[in-house]
């Protein structure tokens, strides 16, 4: 197999898909942070902080539209 | 006793200086390395950072958005950029530059053999016009492609093109971003021991530690 049919064909993704989200967000936040982070020093620990705000906002989010969809809506 | 008060008079000095680092320098020099800044950070992800003296930063964005956008491709394969099917997401995955526009390469001569296998035209009909001969097209093409096992489904879209198309619009973020330093005339990093060192100003003899 060549290297670049890894490219080519789809993969097959099961129901744990879900925690592809988790790489997904550490790349926004670094590269947030590298953007914004007043020296470079400074961009691990910001990253880290930002990684885990967004990961708490989404639980939360997604536990109050569980919420309003099971006993609301 | 001389020494020490020429020292306090140099440490005055630099943090003065801190005090306001990013003094912009008026000029045309600063449109022009701000344009082929965005232009760099445009092809490949990182570059016009590096251009601007931040080249650990650059090299972290390198990393980050090509790898975001190739493991996107690499989970929806080769139909992951599709401008055919998925315009807008297609759009933010050719703002990663040379990455987008490759993946795009391999997508038209993909779609070429998947049309030819199919024996297709290249373009379906307009739904406007003919509603049922398009949905004849599309279904055909949808079958080649999955005859071909090149057809992109949930879960896999999701995520291909969640990848993907983050990767590109976090481009866009650091496109933005190095037109702007281009602009203010910002070059390197800020240092406690070179408090010139965010501006275009040379550094003086002597001056910092």
């Amino acid at each position: 197999m060549m290297a670049w049919e890894v490219f080519y064909n789809p993969m097959e993704l099961g129901w744990r898909h879900v925690w592809l989200l988790l790489p997904l967000l550490a790349v926004c936040a670094i590269v947030y942070k590298t953007v914004r982070a007043e020296r470079p020093s400074q961009i691990p620990r910001q990253v880290a902080v930002l990684w885990l705000y967004i990961m708490l906002g989404l639980v939360v989010l997604g536990g109050a539209f569980y919420l309003l969809l099971e006993y609301v809506a | 006793m001389h020494k020490l008060f020429i020292d306090i008079q140099r440490d005055a000095g630099e943090s003065a200086a801190l005090e306001k680092p990013r003094v912009m320098k008026k000029g045309s020099g600063n449109v022009i390395v701000a344009v082929v800044a965005t232009a760099l950070a445009w092809l490949v992800p990182g570059a016009g950072h590096v251009l601007l003296g931040r080249t650990l930063r650059g090299m972290i964005l390198f990393v980050c958005i090509n790898g975001l956008f190739w493991a996107g491709v690499a989970v929806g394969g080769v139909f992951t950029v599709d401008p055919y099917q998925q315009r807008l997401w297609a759009a933010a995955q050719l703002a990663t530059g040379t990455s987008g526009l490759v993946a795009l390469r391999f997508q038209n001569a993909a779609r070429q053999k998947v049309l030819k296998d199919a024996r297709l035209d290249a373009l379906p009909p307009n739904p406007d016009n003919n509603f049922a001969a398009y949905n004849s097209w599309m279904s055909q093409f949808r079958q080649a492609q999955a005859q071909d096992n090149l057809a992109l489904v949930y879960p896999a879209d999701t995520v291909a093109q969640s990848y993907s198309g983050v990767a590109g619009l976090l481009n866009f973020m650091c496109i933005i971003d190095a037109l702007l330093l281009g602009l203010m005339g910002r070059k390197g990093e800020l240092t406690r021991l070179d408090p010139l060192a965010g501006t275009d100003q040379p550094r003086q003899e002597g001056a910092g530690a």
